[in-house]
């Protein structure tokens, strides 16, 4: 059976980022590129790295089994995939002879942008669902309403990215554009996760990992921030 | 290293009107189509299940049912939901439902019954299906097929919320999201 939630997210998200590129172009091409051309690769990249990473922990004996390893909805490792692409999009720098920590802070609100339509997407994969509450959805065979938390966390992506693509524009080192924009999605996968129904009250493998990485990209970019000042300051004082 | 940047291959002063309009038509089209399809819901099914209560098959049995011994399980389950996710061994996404059912029936114990039901399937792939993941909730086997008719299965997987009071409360076609069976559980139970 065809997953038309899934192929319609993807749909979705590829159609939005796509949106977003014509709109405010990146700045580290020369020429205008296509959307696709940018963002297929490291997505692929991405997708089959964060599919295999799930396999070799959950599941090890499927790994070479295509029909298994096709079905992405069973799970996709998201922050080794976050890493592949955003590899990918290091390596295209380099070879571009652009700074590839400049060609990643330039692509960040992007990817930013094609995570939260992929969350907000959730209408269509029936993911979206929290706590009840008087405003939101209410699924089929449900009398209940409840809070479309998905839609909450597109949205906060959104926002995330034009406040990521703020700072690049302001001057920010393009190490504390992408440190900030991997710690505002851990953040909003981990304070949305706490929202999502979920079977069992345990945390999941990604909430987890998502509360590592918000932390520690945080701290970093806390530090990227003060060294910054701190040399600034420097430089005045010389 | 080419050193190059890429070149510009979809400059919009380099295309025709009507090649620039071609694309987004094609995506809007296409995204139409498929969000109608991914937002369709099931047609609803009529089944009330009758005739003499039978008990739910013990752990590790997986037995061959005809259609009145499936109607008896669930009407011997009157008082508890049941959720019933039919299944077969070569369905790839219902590979990705069998880890989330078996911590469903583990989280919810004695509130909510899980039973799978494998149909259109051969009785030996559909056992080895069930050791690979070691599944502890009920499942049966759909031996003469007409337990996949009366619930009116149009693809697999396909989950099934009974309410407590033997209603069929709501039908989820596909791959059911770990926050929709949550949500249909919670709604059950309610």
């Amino acid at each position: 059976m065809i997953d038309y939630g899934l192929l319609m997210s993807v749909i979705v998200t590829l159609a939005a980022s796509s949106l977003a590129m014509r709109l405010r172009p990146p700045r580290t091409y020369n020429s205008p590129v296509s959307a696709l051309d940018i963002m297929l690769l490291p997505g692929l990249v991405g997708l089959v790295v964060g599919r295999l990473s799930t396999l070799a922990i959950d599941d090890p004996r499927a790994i070479g089994q295509v029909s298994d390893m096709l079905v992405i909805r069973s799970g996709v490792e998201f922050w080794p995939g976050v890493a592949a692409a955003a590899i990918v999009i290091a390596w295209s720098g380099h070879r571009a002879q652009v700074s590839p920590i400049e060609r990643v802070a330039d692509l960040a609100p992007f990817a930013m942008v094609a995570y939260g339509t992929y969350e907000a997407a959730c209408l269509f994969r029936d993911g979206c669902y929290g706590p009840t509450s008087p405003v939101g959805l209410t699924p089929n065979g449900l009398s209940t309403t409840m809070l479309p938390v998905g839609l909450l966390m597109g949205a906060s992506a959104l926002a995330a990215a034009a406040f990521v693509r703020r700072q690049s524009l302001m001057g920010w080192p393009p190490g504390a554009v992408v440190s900030s924009a991997v710690a505002l999605i851990g953040l909003i996968l981990s304070v949305g996760s706490i929202w999502l129904l979920k079977v069992g009250g345990e945390l999941s493998r990604q909430h987890r990992t998502s509360i590592v990485v918000a932390v520690a990209a945080s701290v970093l970019t806390g530090s990227i921030l003060l060294l910054r000042s701190r040399r600034r300051v420097e430089q005045v004082h010389a | 290293m080419s050193g190059q940047p890429p070149e510009d291959r979809t400059s919009p002063s380099s295309r025709s009107p009507f090649r620039r309009w071609v694309t987004p038509i094609v995506v809007l089209a296409l995204a139409v189509v498929v969000g109608i399809a991914a937002l369709r819901e099931p047609s609803t099914v009529t089944f009330e299940a009758s005739g003499p209560p039978l008990p739910l098959p013990a752990e590790g049995q997986f037995p061959a049912v005809t259609q009145q011994e499936f109607e008896g399980i669930l009407v011997g389950q009157l008082g508890t939901p049941v959720i019933v996710n039919v299944w077969a061994s070569w369905c790839a996404p219902c590979r990705t439902e069998m880890p989330l059912l078996q911590r469903a029936a583990e989280t919810y114990g004695d509130q909510v019954v899980i039973l799978g039901v494998a149909s259109n399937d051969s009785p030996e792939a559909a056992r080895k299906f069930l050791d690979e993941f070691g599944l502890t909730y009920p499942n049966v086997f759909d031996v003469s097929g007409k337990v996949r008719v009366d619930l009116g299965v149009t693809a697999y997987p396909t989950t099934y919320v009974f309410g407590a009071d033997g209603r069929l409360q709501a039908t989820v076609t596909g791959g059911i999201s770990e926050q929709r069976l949550a949500a249909v559980i919670e709604g059950a139970l309610r």
